[in-house]
C-alpha cells in the first residue's frame, strides 16, 4: 500500500476495498489511522497505535458490551443474535489480544510476530466486523486530537453529530466545537490541561455543530502519551444527549409542576408516607386541613392523625397493612387536627412499588367532609323528623277517625236517645191538656202549651243539628247539574206551600256546575226559604238568584275565575255589623218572635259550600234586603 | 181465633214510650192483649214462651242488652218466627238504622214523632193497617210451605 511504512500481513489486503483505497489514498494521515485501528492487535510495532493501546482497547471492550446488551435486549437491528454475540466476543478477543501486547515488554516489539494460526483466524473475523464497529459507533463521535489540540481524526459518529465532513474538520482546532462563553473562560485549553494532568477529562456542556445549533454533549477526553510519558495527543468521545438531555428537563419540569400542583391543592391534604407510615411531604391542603407546618409533621408517623383511642386500637397500622395488600385503603372517619379538633375525613392511602414491587411507600390524600355529613346528617335528622310527623299525623288522624266514629255515635245517641224523652214531655203535656183539661186554668193550660212548644222546638233544633252532623259526614257525590233548576223547583214549592204570599221571583236561565246535587238543593232551599221568610213582611217581595259577573262580584275575589252565584232578596236584611255570625250554628240576627228558625240552615249551607272548595259571604242592611255569594270549587275527580 | 184475639209484642225499654204507645192504642180501639218486654233479650224470652205467635211485633232499636237489630236478626233466624211480621217503631232516622232494618227483614220501619198528634196519627195508621188491613202469617207457619228465605242465611 502507497504510504505505508509498514509491511502488510495479509489482512491489509482485507482493506483494499474501494471506500478503504479511496481513504487510504487521501494519505490523510487520519485515514490512516482509521485503517490502522483494526490491525493494531497486529500491528504492536505501529507505535502511534502502540501508544493509545489502552484506549482501543477500553473502546473494544465497550463496544463489545453494547453489542451483548443489544443482543440481550433484543435490539439486533438487521443482524441475526448469533452474529452479533459472535461479534462481541471477537471485539473481546481483540481486545484481549491487545492487552497480551500492552502487557508485552516494548522492546521486544519491533520485530514482526509471525502471524499465529488462530490469531489471524480471530483477526480476519475480526477484521470482517470491523466495518460493524465503526458503524456501530455512530452514537459517539470518535476523534484524535494532537497535543495541541488540532483534529487529527475523525469517524461516522463524529460527523454524524457535528455536522462536519472529515475532510472538512481535520486540522482544525478543536474550539471550534465550544460555544462562545466557554471559548470566553478558555475552557478547551483548560479541558486539555487537565486531561493531561489527570490523564482523563469528562464533562457535559454545550457544543456547537456546524450549523452554529447547539447540542448536550457528553465528552471525555483521555490523554494519549507514549511510553516515555510525552504527550502525543487526545482521544476523544462525545455523545448528543440533548435528547436526553430535554427529556430529563421534561420530566423535571413535569414533577416539578406536579410538586407545585400537589403542594398547591388547597381542598385535599396529600401527602406520602414512607414504608412505615412517616410523613414524607407535606403540601399545602395538608396545612390547611391538619393545621401542620411542613416542618413540624414531616418525619413524624400519621398516627397523629387519629383520635386517641383509635391509635391505641392500632387502627392506622391496620390502615397501612391494607393498603399494603390491596394496594388502597379508603374510608371515612373521624381525625384530629393540630389543634385536637375533629373532622370529618374521607381519605384514600394508596401503596407505591417501584418498578421491582419493592413497597416505596404510601400516597395519601385526605379530604374534609365534616359539612357533607353534617348536611347528611341534617337530611337524616329531617328525614327521621319527616317519618315521626307523619306518625304523628297518622295517629292524629287515627285520633280523629276514632273522634268521628264518636261523633257519630254521639249523633245516633242524639237522634235517637233526645228525641225520646220530648215525645214524653209533649205526649203528657197533651194528655194533660185533654184529659184534665176541667182540672186547668187558661194560664194552666197556656203553660202546657209552651211546654209543647219548647219540646217540639228542642226535637226541630235536634234534626236540624243532626242534618247538620250528617252533611259534614256524607261522603260528597259529584255530578254535573243545574243550580237554577234547582232553585226554580225550590221557588215552585215554596209558593205551593204558601200560596196566599206574591213574591217575585228572578232566576238565571241556566246555572250549570258540578257537585253533589242533594247537598247544593239543601243550599239552594236553604239560601232561597231565608229569602222567602225574611220578605214575608214586604208587600212588594223580590227574589232572585243568578250568576255575578267575576268583575262586580262584591266581597269576591273571583280566584281561579270561579264563577260567583248570588241570592238576592229585598227583605228584612240584616246588620252587617253581625255579619261574622251568620254562618254560626245557633246564632240568630233576628228575634224569634220576628221570624222563625234555629239558626243552623246557614250553618249548614256554609259547610256544603266549603266542602265543595267554595266560599259563601253575606251582605246587607238592616231592612234594605240581604245578598249571599258563593262560588263552588273545582269539580274533583 | 181471630185477629183480635191475637196478641202484639211490644218490645220497648222506656216507659214513657210504653205509656203513651199503649194510650194511643187503646184511643184507636185496639183490645188485643198486648205483650210489654222492657228489653231485647226479654222480649226474645217472651216470644219463645207464647203459645201462639203473635199478630205483630212493634220493636225499638235501641234497647239495652240485645239491640232491636238483633232482636229481628235472631227472629228471622228462628224457624218458628222467622215469618212474624215485625215493625220498627224507633225514635232515630238514621240512614243506617233505615238500611240494616230492612235488610234483616223488618216489614215496616215507622219513626216516632216527638208531636204527641202526629204520633198519635201513626198508630192509628198502624193499627188500621196491621191488625185490620194485612194479612197475617199462619200461626203455626209449615216450614215446608215456606218459600226459600229470600235473605239468605245471613
Amino acid at each position: 500500500m502507497p504510504g505505508e511504512s509498514r509491511p502488510s500481513f495479509g489482512i491489509e489486503s482485507r482493506f483494499g476495498t474501494k471506500e478503504l483505497t479511496a481513504e487510504t489514498t487521501s494519505s490523510s494521515r487520519e485515514s490512516a489511522l482509521r485503517a490502522k485501528i483494526g490491525v493494531a492487535a497486529v500491528i504492536s510495532q505501529d507505535e502511534e497505535l502502540f501508544e493509545h493501546l489502552d484506549v482501543w482497547i477500553d473502546l473494544l471492550h465497550r463496544v463489545a458490551e453494547r453489542w451483548r446488551f443489544r443482543a440481550q435486549a433484543g435490539r439486533l437491528g438487521r443482524h441475526s443474535l448469533v452474529d452479533t454475540l459472535q461479534l462481541a466476543e471477537t471485539l473481546d478477543a481483540a481486545a484481549r489480544l491487545l492487552e497480551s501486547h500492552l502487557a508485552a515488554p516494548a522492546v521486544e516489539a519491533p520485530q514482526p510476530p509471525q502471524p499465529q494460526d488462530a490469531t489471524a483466524a480471530i483477526l480476519r473475523h475480526s477484521e470482517d466486523r470491523f466495518r460493524l464497529l465503526v458503524d456501530s459507533v455512530k452514537d459517539y463521535a470518535i476523534f484524535l486530537l494532537d497535543p495541541e489540540g488540532r483534529i487529527v481524526s475523525w469517524n461516522a459518529g463524529a460527523e454524524r453529530i457535528k455536522g462536519y465532513r472529515a475532510e472538512e474538520i481535520i486540522g482544525r482546532h478543536f474550539s471550534i466545537f465550544y460555544p462562545p462563553e466557554l471559548l470566553e473562560k478558555n475552557h478547551p485549553a483548560h479541558e486539555l490541561w487537565i486531561a493531561s494532568r489527570d490523564g482523563r477529562y469528562r464533562e457535559e456542556q454545550w457544543r456547537l455543530r456546524k450549523d452554529g445549533t447547539r447540542f448536550w454533549a457528553d465528552v471525555t477526553i483521555t490523554a494519549l502519551r507514549d511510553e516515555q510519558g510525552h504527550l502525543c495527543g487526545f482521544a476523544k468521545v462525545t455523545r448528543d444527549l440533548t435528547e436526553r438531555r430535554e427529556q430529563e428537563q421534561a420530566l423535571r419540569q413535569s414533577e416539578e409542576l406536579f410538586r407545585l400542583l400537589l403542594e398547591g391543592i388547597q381542598d385535599y391534604a396529600i401527602f406520602m408516607l414512607d414504608p412505615e407510615g412517616r410523613i414524607a411531604t407535606w403540601n399545602q391542603g395538608a396545612e390547611r386541613l391538619k393545621g401542620y407546618q411542613a416542618h413540624e409533621i414531616i418525619g413524624q408517623r400519621f398516627s397523629v392523625f387519629y383520635p386517641e383511642a383509635e391509635r391505641r386500637d392500632g387502627k392506622p397500622e391496620r390502615e397501612l397493612a391494607a393498603a399494603r395488600e390491596s394496594g388502597v385503603y379508603r374510608e371515612e372517619g373521624w381525625r384530629v387536627r393540630k389543634d385536637g379538633s375533629r373532622f370529618w375525613a374521607e381519605i384514600t392511602l394508596t401503596a407505591i412499588h417501584d418498578k421491582d414491587g419493592h413497597l416505596r411507600g404510601f400516597a395519601k390524600v385526605s379530604r374534609d367532609r365534616t359539612e357533607r355529613r353534617a348536611a347528611d346528617e341534617a337530611i337524616h335528622r329531617l328525614n327521621q323528623e319527616l317519618a315521626e310527623r307523619v306518625r304523628e299525623r297518622t295517629q292524629a288522624l287515627e285520633a280523629m277517625s276514632v273522634a268521628n266514629r264518636e261523633l257519630e255515635a254521639f249523633s245516633y245517641s242524639v237522634s235517637h236517645d233526645l228525641r225520646t224523652p220530648l215525645r214524653g214531655i209533649d205526649g203528657f203535656s197533651k194528655l194533660l191538656l185533654e184529659k184534665y183539661a176541667a182540672m186547668v186554668d187558661d194560664k194552666g193550660r197556656h203553660y202546657l202549651e209552651r211546654i209543647r212548644a219548647a219540646s217540639q222546638r228542642m226535637s226541630q233544633l235536634i234534626d236540624d243539628l243532626l242534618k247538620l252532623s250528617r252533611i259534614t259526614r256524607a261522603e260528597l257525590r259529584w255530578s254535573r247539574l243545574d243550580l237554577a233548576d234547582l232553585a226554580r223547583e225550590v221557588a215552585e214549592e215554596l209558593q205551593r206551600h204558601e200560596p196566599g204570599r206574591h213574591v217575585e221571583f228572578s232566576i238565571v236561565s241556566a246555572a250549570p256546575t258540578q257537585g253533589d246535587p242533594d247537598l247544593l238543593r239543601v243550599v239552594i232551599e236553604n239560601l232561597l226559604r231565608n229569602a222567602w221568610k225574611f220578605t214575608n213582611k214586604k208587600p212588594a217581595a223580590r227574589i232572585e238568584f243568578g250568576v255575578a259577573p267575576i268583575a262586580i262580584a262584591p266581597g269576591g275575589d273571583g280566584r281561579d275565575g270561579q264563577r260567583t252565584y248570588f241570592v238576592r232578596d229585598n227583605g228584612a236584611g240584616f246588620d252587617m255589623e253581625y255579619a261574622g255570625k251568620l254562618f254560626t250554628p245557633f246564632q240568630r240576627l233576628h228575634d224569634a218572635s220576628e221570624f222563625e228558625g234555629t239558626g243552623i240552615g246557614l250553618a249548614t249551607v256554609q259547610r256544603i259550600i266549603l266542602r265543595h272548595g267554595g266560599r259563601i259571604w253575606g251582605e246587607g242592611a238592616s231592612d234594605q234586603g240581604a245578598t249571599f255569594w258563593f262560588t263552588l270549587g273545582e269539580a274533583r275527580r | 181465633m181471630t185477629s183480635r184475639e191475637r196478641s202484639i209484642l211490644f218490645i220497648e225499654d222506656n216507659p214513657d214510650d210504653i205509656e203513651l204507645t199503649l194510650h194511643a192504642l187503646g184511643e184507636h180501639g185496639v183490645r188485643n192483649p198486648i205483650v210489654v218486654a222492657n228489653n231485647g233479650a226479654e222480649g226474645l224470652e217472651k216470644l219463645a214462651h207464647m203459645p201462639e205467635l203473635p199478630l205483630v211485633v212493634l220493636l225499638d232499636l235501641s234497647l239495652p242488652k240485645l239491640g232491636g237489630i238483633e232482636v229481628l236478626q235472631r227472629i228471622r233466624a228462628n224457624a218458628r218466627t222467622r215469618l212474624l211480621p215485625v215493625i220498627i217503631l224507633t225514635s232515630s232516622s238514621e240512614e243506617r238504622d233505615v238500611i240494616d232494618s230492612y235488610h234483616f227483614g223488618a216489614n215496616s220501619y215507622v219513626r216516632k214523632p216527638v208531636d204527641f198528634e202526629e204520633f198519635h196519627e201513626a198508630a192509628r195508621q198502624l193499627c188500621v193497617y196491621w191488625l185490620l188491613v194485612n194479612q197475617p202469617p199462619p200461626m203455626r207457619p209449615s216450614l215446608k210451605d215456606a218459600p226459600p228465605d229470600p235473605q239468605g242465611k245471613e
